[in-house]
């Protein structure tokens, strides 16, 4: 008997623990709007998204915050770092925290694909909006348009999918391939492929091999390296064999210093071109010691009017944390607080649940381009559209240490004449290496 | 590397995607401009040998000596990449007495942590085990809090690069080829030459007789943890320019040098030297010959160590040279 109600003692200790008591916090208390904030902290990329959605939640609140009927709603923010680079349970659990003890209304951040698909089940747990500023593997929204009402709550303005990444870089390719054209005469340039081994990239990697030759390209290597590679001159030294006239890299991890470091120090004669996460910050420079000269690659924002707002937001986040807002989380959780805001006022509700169908008819110009969300019944539901008229991104390529916009340049992009005219004030014309032009000029 | 995945919620399991196979290429001698292939496997082999080979002989010594499985060796290679960063970028101090300095320093902080924490705790060794391994995170997080996760650079000592063979290396890199013959040098002289040497080698025999003969063995204990730290800051010195610097950087150097060392045979610096280019050589293969599997690297070493211990556990060279391995 004792041994019995012993074990109906401990049934309902668990019992009482693991009862959701208390219903998902949908609803504000006190007139606040709690926003978690998620990420790798410790990182560029959380420490961008963190500033990002404190300069929106600021200029929000100092203009009346977020009004919903007779009532006046301020931003609060939660940070929560997710420490996703290095494990995802971390990020799960972080997740869960912000939910259930700092009971947060949203969730605004992510930054590794593997980390956010696991943090998305967390979402369709509790029914809670993520708005996501950085995770690129197009399958995150794939999802809603397999089960539209288990993750509907999810909602991506950056990072662009890798899809459209794998675009972009061909966009930067392009402009790689018209100089070598018109400055050494090579018509079909040989390129290596370089990326790290990562879910997000492998979308990426398998369709460049069909899509480089349709284009005009030679692929004489494919290399995929660690994320956390400390060393790849190995890969280099591989890359100048095959006589490689374009390196075409992609990573977030570290290896996307050491990699053009090594290419700068052993000045390897092939352009590099890049999808990386920290070439558009300041201290990749000083990361590279210099050796990222002319490299080129993604840059969410650049110090040029893509819209009126572009520009203002660049200097107050420069002048915040001494970086530029170039990694897409910082300037992606900017235009989310505003996003969120007309949803919320569009939806005249703070419910999740209403502020999903609010979502989807966005139109926003913030300061990144031009916010609008592909429909339900698109291949991937509630991400951002890239475009001319949409979202951009930019091309960067640094030179002699600055970092300077180089595409959208106005012309067509593959035949593709919505782009003819797409420009912004400021923007330079690309360089190829001279190291590249002394070393190619004759050959072949 | 974490091995949180392992234990992660199931909904953290990552979306199967299909794969490509990975595809063997053997470059058709390099488009026929650059022939050369097996000289250029043989050059980077030796590069990562090398790099290997100075980080692992500094924890065989104090393994060999103290019986410490040291997890937190390559966290003193952290300090003095950091120290030799600060020491440069931010005082301003010339690059070698920055290096000089840092590896000094990071010996130090090697004798204090044996003095505080090892000493205290030897006999157990499990609990050693997982003393090593906090104090390796405890600097991690220090430096973490201190320079965030920010990536630095320290500039190489000797800029530049040398062609041979068709192949483009770094003076940086031969200077860490060099550093590690030069390394071992010192060490055999200090090892065979010097009464400390002498005392080293008595502990690492067999440390009950050596203290009957009057040998301190705390002391000389003490005395190896401090030599090894200085190895380790040997390493970061001309390891740390090729790379980035950043509080993560004590982790994939820590895993591998695991491998060289039981690979070699725990305790043998000449087996460790060994296995470090036995094991740099198979990545630089693997690289060169597997470019697509390029990631694979590191678990192609690893399996090779596995390998080899299933067929001789004490290692390649844990019995052999065991009268010689110190």
């Amino acid at each position: 008997m004792k041994r019995i109600s012993f074990l109906v003692g401990i049934a309902a200790f668990f019992a009482f623990l693991f009862t959701p008591w208390t219903a998902p916090f949908t609803v504000a208390e006190d007139n606040v709007i709690k926003i978690g904030v998620i990420g790798p902290m410790k990182f560029s990329h959380g420490i961008a998204t963190w500033t990002g959605a404190s300069i929106a939640a600021e200029e929000i609140n100092g203009h009346g915050g977020v009004t919903l009927g007779d009532r006046k709603y301020r931003i609060e923010l939660v940070k929560s770092d997710s420490n996703e680079y290095l494990s995802v349970t971390d990020a799960i659990s972080a997740m869960e925290k912000l939910i259930t003890v700092d009971k947060v209304n949203y969730i605004l951040g992510g930054f590794r694909s593997e980390a956010v698909f696991a943090m998305q089940e967390v979402m369709t747990d509790n029914k809670i909006l993520f708005m996501s500023v950085q995770a690129a593997h197009p399958k995150l929204c794939g999802r809603i348009a397999e089960d539209y009402d288990k993750y509907k709550y999810y909602f991506r303005i950056g990072s662009l999918n890798s899809v459209y990444l794998g675009e972009l870089s061909y966009a930067y390719l392009a402009l790689v391939k018209e100089a070598l054209k018109s400055v050494l005469g090579i018509e079909k340039p040989r390129v290596a492929i370089q990326y790290e081994k990562a879910v997000w990239a492998d979308p990426i990697v398998s369709t460049a091999q069909k899509r480089l030759p349709e284009l005009g390209f030679e692929i004489v290597r494919v290399g995929r390296n660690s994320a956390t590679a400390t060393d790849v001159t190995g890969d280099l030294s591989a890359i100048k064999a095959a006589d490689a006239q374009i390196i075409w890299s992609g990573g977030a991890g570290p290896v996307q210093n050491v990699l053009p470091k090594q290419w700068g120090e052993l000045e390897i004669p092939a352009a590099l071109v890049s999808i990386s996460s920290v070439l558009p910050e300041k201290k990749h420079w000083e990361a590279t010691g210099g050796g990222c000269n002319y490299e080129l690659g993604l840059c969410p924002v650049g110090r040029v009017a893509i819209t009126p707002k572009t520009i203002p937001f660049y200097d107050e986040f420069h002048k915040r944390i001494d970086d530029y807002p170039t990694t897409g989380g910082g300037i992606a959780a900017y235009d989310w607080l505003f996003v969120l805001r007309e949803a919320i006022e569009r939806a005249r509700s703070l419910k999740s649940d209403d502020l999903v169908p609010a979502l989807e008819k966005t139109d926003y110009t913030g300061a990144e381009g031009r916010i609008v969300f592909h429909p339900p019944q698109h291949k991937w539901p509630h991400d951002a559209i890239w475009g001319p008229e949409y979202i951009t991104y930019t091309g960067a390529q640094w030179q002699d240490q600055s970092l300077e916009i180089v595409w959208p340049d106005g012309r067509a992009l593959w035949g593709d004449e919505r782009w003819k005219g797409v420009k912004f004030e400021g923007t330079k014309p690309y360089k190829l290496p001279p190291r590249m032009i002394t070393y190619w000029k004759g050959k072949r | 590397m974490s091995l949180a995945p392992f234990f992660a919620d199931v909904r953290a399991l990552p979306i199967v995607t299909v794969q490509p196979p990975l595809e063997v290429r053997i470059p058709a001698e390099g488009r026929g401009r650059n022939g050369a292939m097996f000289q250029m496997i043989l050059i980077n082999g030796l590069v990562f040998g090398g790099v290997y080979a100075t980080l692992a002989v500094g924890f065989s010594l104090v393994f060999g000596v103290a019986k410490i499985l040291n997890m937190a060796h390559t966290g003193f290679y952290m300090i003095t990449a950091f120290l030799m960063f600060v020491g440069s970028a931010v005082i301003g101090i010339p690059l070698l007495p920055s290096a000089l300095l840092s590896i000094f320093t990071a010996g130090i902080v090697a004798i204090i942590c044996y003095k505080l924490v090892f000493d205290r705790v030897k006999t157990h060794e499990i609990a050693l085990l997982i003393i090593s391994i906090a104090l390796a995170m405890l600097f991690q997080e220090i430096l973490l809090l201190i320079f965030a996760a920010h990536y630095r650079n320290i500039p190489p000592f000797v800029p530049g690069y040398r062609e041979i063979a068709g192949l483009r290396v770094s003076y940086q890199h031969l200077l860490t080829i060099g550093s590690t013959v030069a390394t071992l040098v010192a060490l055999w002289a200090l090892l065979t030459r010097t009464r400390l040497g002498d005392a080293i080698r008595a502990v690492a025999e067999d440390s009950e007789t050596a203290n009957l003969m009057g040998i301190n063995v705390g002391r000389v204990c003490m005395i190896t943890m401090g030599i090894s730290a200085v190895l380790a800051g040997v390493a970061a010195a001309v390891v740390a320019p090729l790379f980035t610097v950043e509080p993560h950087m004590w982790v994939h150097p820590l895993i591998m040098i695991l491998a060289v060392v039981v690979l070699g045979g725990m305790g043998s610096i000449k087996g460790s030297v060994m296995a470090a280019f036995i094991l740099g050589f198979a990545e630089t293969v693997v690289v060169f010959l597997v470019p697509s599997g390029g990631y694979l690297r590191g678990a192609v070493s690893l399996g090779i160590m596995v390998v080899v211990l299933i067929v001789r556990p004490e290692g390649l060279f844990g019995v052999v040279f065991e009268e010689e391995r110190l």
